[in-house]
């Protein structure tokens, strides 16, 4: 093992002091110190200066400083978890709906759709409900496929007569009672000429 | 004890006990440390708390490169950085601001003494160049072994030794002289 030097010293003092050596080494440094004045005091004055940094700790706050202090990184940390409110100035697509067109012209759309459906019903519930064209064309001789299908401004006519003495209904849309209804005025109109 | 980590897992997934541990782990290490750099009790609470945050903001992205200790620490010299740079107060720092410890069990004469000497001792650590002071304080009030340390000043690890050893070296020296006077 190779002698240890003050200039060894000089460079691994810390390190011998703080007992980072490897344990042959420390015994050379050991070694030296004791027999050398100026390492000596070197040592004693570095060692006096680290015992001193270790010893002056500075006063702790306290419990309740140390609970604030969770308290408040939680805090920020949920804060920021929180969604932000959507400051962003979005323009409108082209077909989008702005200003007062934005609450009436869907409202509008609702009321056309209610009614419909109202009108709907309302032809279901009270006239029993639409019959198919091809009821009507069982109801030989006269309402056969062709006679429909010759009838032109006529039937419009009896339609119209139809719905004048309060009986509204599609030709397609014709319930048991208006098929009946329908055959007696078209017989009659036909012994009248319409037909 | 459960590694950092492991916690940071477990604080990602929704574990407010995790959160807690790891903050009860590092929160003196870290408020001490910054105080003794910013020297205001106000200021460090609010850094080392920032620091914190910072370190949880970003825990999704940590890549275990390298310890959470030294990414703490890391964050924490930052941000005292800045706040003496912002403030550039460190010219005008009040020793006496900060509230030294004194061993008990001394009397009155002795408690004088302990005082002045670390007051003085604190004066002499403000004296010394940045890197040296805050290698220093890593080393000593961090408990940082010289890697964690080059990790957190990101230099190498021979310039960490050297940073510490010129530190100790310039205080020995100073307070040679102020004994000698």
């Amino acid at each position: 093992m190779n002698e240890v030097t003050c200039r060894d010293i000089k460079d691994d003092l810390l390190e011998y002091l703080e007992g980072e050596l490897p344990e042959e080494q420390r015994m050379g440094f050991s070694s030296h110190v004791s027999g050398c004045l100026n390492c000596r005091k070197e040592a004693s004055d570095t060692e006096s200066v680290l015992r001193n940094l270790s010893r002056y700790k500075l006063s702790d706050p306290g419990d309740d400083f140390w609970k604030g202090f969770q308290a408040n990184i939680i805090e920020s940390l949920n804060r920021e978890k929180r969604p932000q409110r959507n400051i962003l100035i979005k323009t409108p697509g082209r077909w989008e709906l702005t200003g007062w067109h934005r609450r009436w012209v869907p409202a509008f759309s609702m009321a056309v759709v209610v009614f419909a459906i109202g009108v709907f019903l309302y032809q279901w519930v009270f006239t029993g409900g639409p019959v198919k064209l091809s009821e009507l064309k069982d109801r030989e001789p006269v309402l056969n496929e062709e006679t429909l299908n010759t009838m032109g401004h006529e039937v419009e006519f009896v339609v119209e007569s139809l719905e004048d003495s309060g009986i509204y209904f599609e030709l397609s849309q014709l319930n048991t009672d208006e098929i009946d209804e329908l055959y007696s005025i078209l017989q009659q109109k036909g012994k009248e000429g319409f037909i | 004890m459960e590694s950092d980590l492991a916690l940071l897992e477990r604080f990602l997934a929704g574990d407010e006990e995790a959160f807690t541990e790891i903050v009860e782990r590092y929160q003196k290490k870290i408020y001490f440390f910054v105080l003794r750099i910013v020297r205001d009790a106000e200021d460090a609470r609010d850094i080392s708390q920032k620091a914190f945050i910072q370190a949880f903001k970003g825990a999704s992205d940590f890549e275990g490169r390298s310890s959470f200790k030294t990414w703490l620490f890391k964050i924490a010299v930052n941000l005292s950085r800045n706040h003496l740079r912002d403030n550039q107060s460190y010219e005008t720092v009040d020793v006496h601001s900060m509230d030294i410890a004194i061993p008990i069990g001394k009397n009155q004469l002795d408690i004088l003494c302990e005082e002045e000497r670390a007051r003085l001792l604190e004066r002499h650590i403000q004296g010394l160049p940045e890197k040296q002071r805050e290698t220093l304080y890593l080393r000593i009030y961090g408990d940082l072994s010289f890697q964690e340390i080059s990790e957190v000043m990101e230099c190498p690890v021979g310039t960490a030794k050297a940073n510490y050893h010129h530190a100790v070296c310039n205080l020995r020296d100073k307070l040679r002289i102020t004994s000698d006077e």
